[in-house]
């Protein structure tokens, strides 16, 4: 029944939704976050709220271009958990924060956010919709440039914008705090922010924040396939070594 | 008609149209296949009216702003002129319709991407500093990626080419494929989660 | 004293250096040698194999914001194409692809191929991977082309019925390549990326695994692909400007470093 040659990836997807399943299942019902290491990047948030608080510059925050489809939803996700850590905490200080949003479906999303933390202080100047990568780019070289903002955030599915961003934030002399899953633009978030996160710290770290035990739970059966598609690399790397050729056993 | 508004409903329609598309691809049964095809065709066809009810929003929310003469209307007042101006101009006279569209929109798109280069530059010379190990091996890298770019380096030095290719072939593989499994283990768990109904972000 | 001045203005000095070392070149061109990339000639002897009539999708998935790195080095290989007489199906998964495509068509020699025949533009695909997805189950998705005629009477049209028809797909994309290799890897046996060059790092691993054969590294990539063909086109033009400012880079990160150092170990002393 299933096609030639995808039996071994079929029963891999199998054994990789089932630990997903099981993992998600048994923290939520267990009811206690399991732990995970520190990042340095979310204590860096904390610290460039705080800077933003003193100086009385603003916060700007992008989550990139990146929608909720394909797979990029998973860092954009990531990167709305950490806006709304972001806005909490802006809110509890009394600091001005902008959300430069480039996807529509996500304003509405970042509208409630931002309802729910500012309450009263909120004002839909707040979030900025710019639509297209080339006006986001444009936009921000003359708004960095201006409002000189004390901390600049990129997490989320970020493309060329980074570069920008990026420097645009540096010029300004804001601290960043960059991250992204995207391969093609992690270079830039680690030459050119204070913080970086690469790829899967950025999914942990939203998990971090939000505290959601679904959210945990799906780091813990990541890292347990993680461990077993390394134990297969080892394995094929040695037998491999030894002669035998199990490339075929990946096509059966 | 509150059932509509229900939050099953948006999963019970990702759940069917999750497995029906995962399954079409394992499963050799010609019915899955046909599904997904008139599936797909779905998807096709909703993209495309979403794209007219883009349409109809972008006229009302700058109407909106130059009816209220808020600040910038100007701007959507440029908008609007644009967007006649090549709409009719696509079906009374196609030239003038390629003349705006290569000689006006596509230079000043050029030219916003222009600035990445202006930006790379000066942030190279901000962020290449060899502050410590980490810094050394990525500097060390992107100076020979810069160089297997430009033909000069390959013409009097042919080495800075193999080195790097090494770079390239080797310690970028292993790192590249790292970073799709991860990705690949994040938009697995994505699905699973919204499959379990955990995951709501979608949904607005 | 330099150092100083640079610290104190580098933003100024690095545009205004990098601005010079881009339009010299026009001015005052160099000529550098320019040595080959094996995946370039590998493009060229996969399309140069092809035999007259043979079928060929191309998709155009870019921006004209990066016309000078996609648009050129597709103009390089549909010359090809029709050079070849290769029978060709225009796509996209962008909605300033066909505008991007017609462009092409008009600035290039089509050697006397008759449209709807031997060539056509399709239009654009909304939906972007689920619209590849809908196009891979089914081609022949189009009623009428992307200037409005009915694709019904056109020969070209009844050359094709499934994806596994076509001989070659090109595509030309700025982003990543990850949804065009889960949609069409497998389906059609020679896949091509015309990719901007800075993405090429990370498409790496899809060459080694053969889903992608070969790929065109921006306008570098191009530049190969005029010397191939024997002609000095845009992308040559560009290459002297290339080497110039790409060596600005290997100056500046030395420059940075020196500059970092002596301040350090003068700190220390």
């Amino acid at each position: 029944m299933i096609k030639s040659g995808l039996h071994f990836s079929f029963v891999l997807l199998v054994i990789a939704i089932a630990l997903y399943i099981f993992f998600i299942k048994y923290t939520v019902k267990r009811g206690v976050p399991p732990k995970i290491r520190r990042i340095p990047g979310l204590d860096a948030i904390d610290e460039a709220i705080g800077r933003a608080v003193e100086t009385g510059r603003p916060i700007f925050y992008s989550t990139g271009v990146g929608g909720l489809s394909g797979d990029v939803m998973p860092q954009t996700l990531a990167g709305l958990s950490l806006l709304n850590y972001v806005a909490r905490k802006a809110a509890e200080y009394k600091a001005s924060l902008t959300y430069l949003a480039a996807v529509p479906a996500i304003v509405p999303i970042a509208e409630d956010m931002f309802k729910s933390a500012f309450r009263e202080n909120y004002k839909p100047e707040q979030i900025l919709y710019i639509p297209t990568q080339t006006a986001l780019m444009a936009t921000v070289m003359g708004l960095y440039e201006r409002e000189k903002p004390a901390a600049n955030f990129l997490l989320g599915a970020l493309y060329w914008e980074t570069i920008i961003l990026a420097e645009a934030g540096a010029r300004a002399g804001a601290i960043q705090v960059g991250g992204t899953g995207r391969l093609y633009q992690v270079p830039y978030v680690v030459s050119l922010c204070d913080y970086g996160l690469i790829a899967e710290e950025l999914l942990v770290a939203g998990a971090y924040v939000s505290k959601e035990l679904s959210q945990l739970g799906s780091v813990i059966a990541s890292d347990i396939i993680r461990a077993i598609v390394i134990g297969l690399s080892i394995l094929a790397f040695v037998l491999g070594g030894l002669g035998f050729d199990i490339s075929k056993i990946f096509r059966i | 008609m509150s059932w509509v508004r229900r939050r099953e409903i948006p999963l019970i329609i990702f759940a069917v149209t999750f497995l029906i598309s995962l399954l079409q691809y394992y499963l050799a049964v010609p019915f899955l296949s046909e599904v997904n095809t008139e599936m797909t065709n779905w998807v096709l066809i909703m993209s495309t009216f979403a794209l007219g009810t883009g349409l109809i929003a972008l006229c009302i929310y700058h109407g909106k702003i130059i009816m209220q003469k808020k600040s910038g209307y100007f701007v959507s007042i440029i908008l609007f002129i644009s967007m006649l101006m090549l709409f009719i101009s696509y079906y009374a006279a196609p030239s003038f319709a390629d003349y705006l569209y290569n000689e006006i929109y596509t230079p000043l798109s050029i030219a916003i991407i222009c600035f990445t280069a202006f930006y790379n530059y000066t942030a190279i010379y901000r962020a290449f500093r060899v502050r410590n190990i980490d810094a050394a091996v990525f500097a060390f890298a992107a100076v020979f990626l810069m160089m297997l770019y430009a033909p000069i380096f390959e013409v009097i030095l042919p080495q800075t080419a193999t080195v790097a290719n090494w770079i390239l072939d080797v310690p970028n593989m292993g790192a590249s494929r790292g970073v799709i499994i991860g990705v690949a283990l994040g938009t697995i768990a994505i699905a699973v989660r919204v499959l379990l109904g955990y995951e709501r972000a979608y949904t607005g | 004293m330099a150092l100083e001045i640079l610290s104190k203005y580098d933003r100024q000095i690095i545009f205004l250096v990098v601005l010079i070392l881009t339009f010299m070149p026009a001015f005052y061109p160099i000529g550098l040698p320019l040595p080959q990339y094996f995946l370039t000639n590998k493009v060229y002897d996969a399309i140069n194999s092809l035999k007259p009539g043979d079928l060929v999708l191309i998709s155009f998935d870019f921006a004209p914001g990066v016309w000078v790195e996609l648009g050129i080095a597709m103009k390089d290989i549909m010359q090809h194409l029709f050079i070849k007489r290769a029978r060709i199906v225009i796509i996209a998964f962008d909605p300033n692809g066909p505008a991007l495509a017609h462009r092409v068509l008009n600035e290039i020699d089509l050697k006397g191929a008759v449209y709807g025949k031997d060539y056509v533009v399709l239009g654009y695909i909304p939906g972007f991977e689920a619209g590849m997805a809908a196009f891979v189950s089914n081609p022949k998705m189009f009623t009428v082309d992307y200037y409005g005629n009915p694709t019904a009477d056109m020969p070209i049209m009844n050359a094709f019925n499934t994806i596994g028809d076509f001989k070659m797909y090109i595509f030309a994309c700025y982003t990543w390549v990850d949804p065009w290799m889960r949609q069409f890897s497998g389906k059609i046996d020679i896949i091509i990326g015309v990719l901007s060059a800075d993405i090429v790092p990370q498409v790496m691993p899809y060459i080694n695994t053969g889903q992608l054969y070969s790929l065109i590294r921006g306008s570098r990539g191009a530049a190969e692909y005029e010397q191939l063909l024997g002609i000095k086109g845009e992308a040559t033009a560009f290459m002297d400007a290339a080497s110039l400012t790409v060596s600005l880079g290997v100056i500046l990160t030395i420059v940075a470093n020196y500059g970092y150092l002596k301040k350090k170990l003068g700190g220390r002393r």
